[in-house]
C-alpha cells in the first residue's frame, strides 16, 4: 500500500509539473479565468444597463456602478416570491437568495462550463500516452491503478487551481464594477461555489479519464467525451420530463448514473445535502474511472 | 554500472512455460517456452511477426498472456510492486513524451523505481553519460534527433541498474560509432545483469549475446549457447580450393570427429567432440593432412555465422 500511495504521489506531482511545462495548465487557467470574467462582466454590464434604464424611467439619478438596484431587488419580497415560484422549492430558493447575486452567477457559470472544460483538458490525458506508446516506459515502473489514480488526482488539482483563480479573478472584477460586491463575504461565497464546482468536476474528471482509458486516440477520447456530455444532458432533461409511474420509473436511473442530477445538492447550503452530493459525485467519478480501467487493464499499453 | 549483490543468486532470470497470447483469432505466442540464465545476454531471433516483441511485452507486464506461466526473477509474473526498478523495457517503437525535458522525465522514472531522492541526479547523469547525452540533459525530447532519442530510450532502460533489461532492437537507428559504443556498453554490463535482446541484426546478436533462441510462429524452435548453436564450440569450417577430399587420411588423423563436405560452398566441416579436443588441436591435424595432400585452403573459421545457423534451423 505504501508503494502504491508513493507511486500515486509521484505521478500526481509529475502530472502537475508536466502541465506547467507543456503550458497546458496555463491554457486551462486562462480559459477558466477569461470565461468566468468575461461572462460575469457581460452580466454586470447588462444589469447596469437595465438599472440605468429603470432609473431613467423613474426619473431617478442613475448610479455610476452596477448592482445597487439589483441588491435592493434581491432583497424585495416580490422578487423573492417570484424566485420561489421559479425554483419550485421555498427552502432552496431562500438559500439561493441569501447569497450575493454575483456569487450565484459565478456559481452557475462554474457548474455549467466546468464539465466541458474538464472534457477538453482531461479526456486525452491517458489516450495520448497509450497512442504514442510512452505508457510502456511507465508501466514497467508502476502499476496501472497507481498511474491512473495519479493522473486523476493531478487533473483534479489542475481544475481546483483553475476554479479558485477564476473565483478570485471574478471577485476582483466585481469589486471594481459593482457597488456592493467588493466585500470579503462575496469573495467567500465565490470561493465556496468554486469549491463546490470542483467537487462536481470530480465526477467528470473520472468520466473523462474513464473514456481516455478506453480509447486509443486522444482526439477520439475528447470527441467522445463531449458527445457523452451532450447525451447525458439530453437524457437528464428527458428523465425529468418523462419520469413517472410504472415503466417510466426507469427514467429515474438517470438520477443515479449522471452527475448532472446531483448538482442541486451542491447548491444547497445545509452541510448534510452538500456532503451527500459530494460523496455521491466522488463515488460516481471513481465508478467511471474504474469502468474505464476495466478496459485498460485488459489491453496492451 | 552496479547491481544489487545482497540477493540470492538466481539460476534463471526468466522462465516461460507454454505461454500463449492471442489477438482475436491470431495466435502470436503459441506455447512459448524459454529459460534465460541469470547474468546472460540472451538473443531472440526470428522473422517478422514471429512473436519476439509480443513475448517481451508479456514478460514486462504490458500485455497479459492467455495461458502458460511466467517466472520473472524467481518472483512470479511481472508485478510492478515487486519488479519496479528490477526489470526494464526498451520498446522498439514507443515514443517518449516529446514536450518533456530529459532530466525531468528521467527523474520521474527514477522516482517511480524507488531510487532515493538524493541519488536521482547522479543516477540520471550516469546513464546519460553512457549514451553521450549529458550535455542535453535540459533539452526537450522533441529537440533531439532520431538517433539521440534511441540513445535516450536505451538510457532509461539502464536507469538504476535493473537486474533484467528487455531490449527490443536496441541498436537500430544508431550511427556506426554509436553502435560500437552501445555494443561495448552492453558487453560491459555487471556480471549479474541479464539482457534479453530482440533483433534482426544477427551480427550484433552474435557479438553481444552468449545465448540465443530462434522463435518462429510463436514458439522456440531452437535455443542454446550461441557458440553451440553456431557450432563455434565444436565445429571447424575449411573452405577448399581443390579436391578430391582425403577423407580416409582425415579420419585417421581425427578418429572421433565427423567430416561433412558441403558441395555448394566447397566447405569441409569438421565436427569434433569439444570435451577431448580444442580448435587449435583440430586445426593442427586437419590442416597438416590437407597441406600434405596438396589441397588449397582459402578460409578457416570456427563454426557457422549465426545467420547461417538461423537459416538452417528455420528452413
Amino acid at each position: 500500500m505504501k508503494t502504491f500511495l508513493r507511486h500515486v504521489w509521484v505521478v500526481l506531482r509529475y502530472e502537475l509539473a508536466d502541465a506547467v511545462r507543456s503550458r497546458r495548465v496555463v491554457i486551462l487557467l486562462l480559459l477558466y479565468l477569461a470565461g468566468a470574467m468575461l461572462t460575469c462582466n457581460g452580466f454586470i454590464s447588462a444589469m447596469h444597463k437595465l438599472e440605468t434604464q429603470l432609473a431613467d424611467t423613474l426619473a431617478l439619478p442613475a448610479s455610476s456602478s452596477a448592482g445597487a438596484v439589483t441588491d435592493a431587488l434581491w432583497r424585495s419580497k416580490t422578487f423573492r416570491r417570484m424566485v420561489i415560484g421559479l425554483v419550485g422549492n421555498k427552502e432552496i430558493a431562500l438559500e439561493i437568495l441569501s447569497v450575493p447575486p454575483i456569487a450565484v452567477i459565478y456559481g452557475w457559470l462554474a457548474f455549467t462550463f466546468t464539465p466541458v472544460l474538464v472534457m477538453l483538458s482531461a479526456a486525452g490525458r491517458i489516450a495520448e500516452e497509450v497512442s504514442s506508446g510512452s505508457v510502456r516506459y511507465v508501466l514497467t515502473r508502476t502499476s496501472r491503478p497507481a498511474w491512473c489514480l495519479g493522473k486523476f488526482m493531478g487533473q483534479a488539482c489542475e481544475v481546483l487551481l483553475a476554479l479558485m483563480l477564476s473565483a478570485i479573478g471574478t471577485w476582483c472584477l466585481a469589486r471594481f464594477r459593482m457597488a456592493s460586491a467588493g466585500d470579503l463575504e462575496t469573495a467567500r461565497w465565490m470561493v465556496l461555489y468554486g469549491w463546490k464546482a470542483w467537487i462536481y468536476s470530480l465526477a467528470f474528471i473520472g468520466l473523462a479519464l474513464g473514456i481516455s482509458q478506453s480509447v486509443r486516440s486522444p482526439y477520439h477520447a475528447m470527441g467522445l467525451g463531449l458527445v457523452v456530455l451532450i447525451v447525458m444532458g439530453v437524457l437528464s432533461v428527458m428523465a425529468r420530463h418523462f419520469a413517472g409511474e410504472g415503466w417510466r420509473q426507469l427514467w429515474q436511473i438517470a438520477d443515479f448514473i449522471f452527475p448532472i442530477n446531483q448538482k442541486m445538492n451542491l447548491w444547497r447550503l445545509q452541510p448534510a445535502y452538500v456532503l451527500n452530493g459530494s460523496l455521491y459525485l466522488v463515488a460516481l467519478g471513481m465508478a467511471y474511472l474504474f469502468a474505464g480501467y476495466a478496459v485498460f487493464s485488459k489491453r496492451g499499453g | 554500472m552496479s547491481c544489487p549483490v545482497d540477493k540470492p543468486v538466481l539460476d534463471a532470470a526468466l522462465n516461460m512455460s507454454g505461454v500463449v497470447k492471442r489477438f482475436g483469432r491470431r495466435t502470436a505466442l503459441d506455447g512459448l517456452s524459454l529459460t534465460v540464465p541469470a547474468g546472460s545476454a540472451f538473443g531472440l531471433v526470428g522473422s517478422n511477426g514471429a512473436g519476439k516483441t509480443t513475448a517481451m511485452s508479456v514478460v514486462a507486464g504490458i500485455m497479459q498472456s492467455n495461458e502458460g506461466s511466467i517466472d520473472l526473477l524467481d518472483e512470479g509474473p511481472f508485478d510492478a510492486r515487486v519488479h519496479s526498478g528490477r526489470v526494464s523495457l526498451m520498446p522498439q517503437d514507443a515514443e517518449l513524451p516529446l514536450h518533456a525535458r530529459i532530466c525531468d522525465l528521467m527523474g520521474f522514472y527514477a522516482r517511480l523505481q524507488g531510487i532515493p531522492g538524493r541519488e536521482i541526479a547522479e543516477r540520471v547523469e550516469e546513464v546519460l553519460r553512457w549514451v553521450h547525452l549529458s550535455d542535453r540533459a535540459r533539452s526537450k525530447i522533441r529537440a533531439l534527433s532520431h538517433g539521440m532519442r534511441r540513445r535516450l530510450v536505451i538510457a532509461q532502460a539502464f536507469l538504476g541498474s535493473p537486474e533484467l533489461a528487455l531490449l527490443d532492437e536496441p541498436l537500430s537507428g544508431l550511427d556506426p560509432k554509436e553502435v560500437v559504443s552501445m555494443r561495448e556498453l552492453l558487453k560491459r554490463r555487471p556480471r549479474r545483469q541479464t539482457l534479453i535482446i530482440s533483433s534482426h541484426n544477427l551480427h550484433e546478436i552474435e557479438r553481444i549475446c552468449d545465448h540465443v533462441a530462434f522463435i518462429e510462429e510463436g514458439r522456440v524452435v531452437h535455443q542454446g549457447l550461441t557458440d553451440a548453436v553456431t557450432g563455434r564450440s565444436h565445429a571447424m569450417h575449411y573452405r577448399l580450393v581443390s579436391d578430391p577430399l582425403p577423407l580416409d587420411a582425415l579420419a585417421d588423423a581425427l578418429p572421433d570427429a565427423d567430416f561433412e563436405w558441403r558441395q555448394n560452398d566447397s566447405t569441409l566441416v569438421c565436427n569434433y567432440p569439444h570435451t577431448t579436443h580444442n580448435a587449435e588441436q583440430v586445426n593442427a591435424r586437419v590442416l597438416r593432412v590437407l597441406i600434405d595432400q596438396g589441397i588449397g585452403v582459402s578460409e578457416v573459421r570456427r563454426g557457422d555465422e549465426l545467420e547461417a545457423a538461423y537459416l538452417n534451423h528455420s528452413a
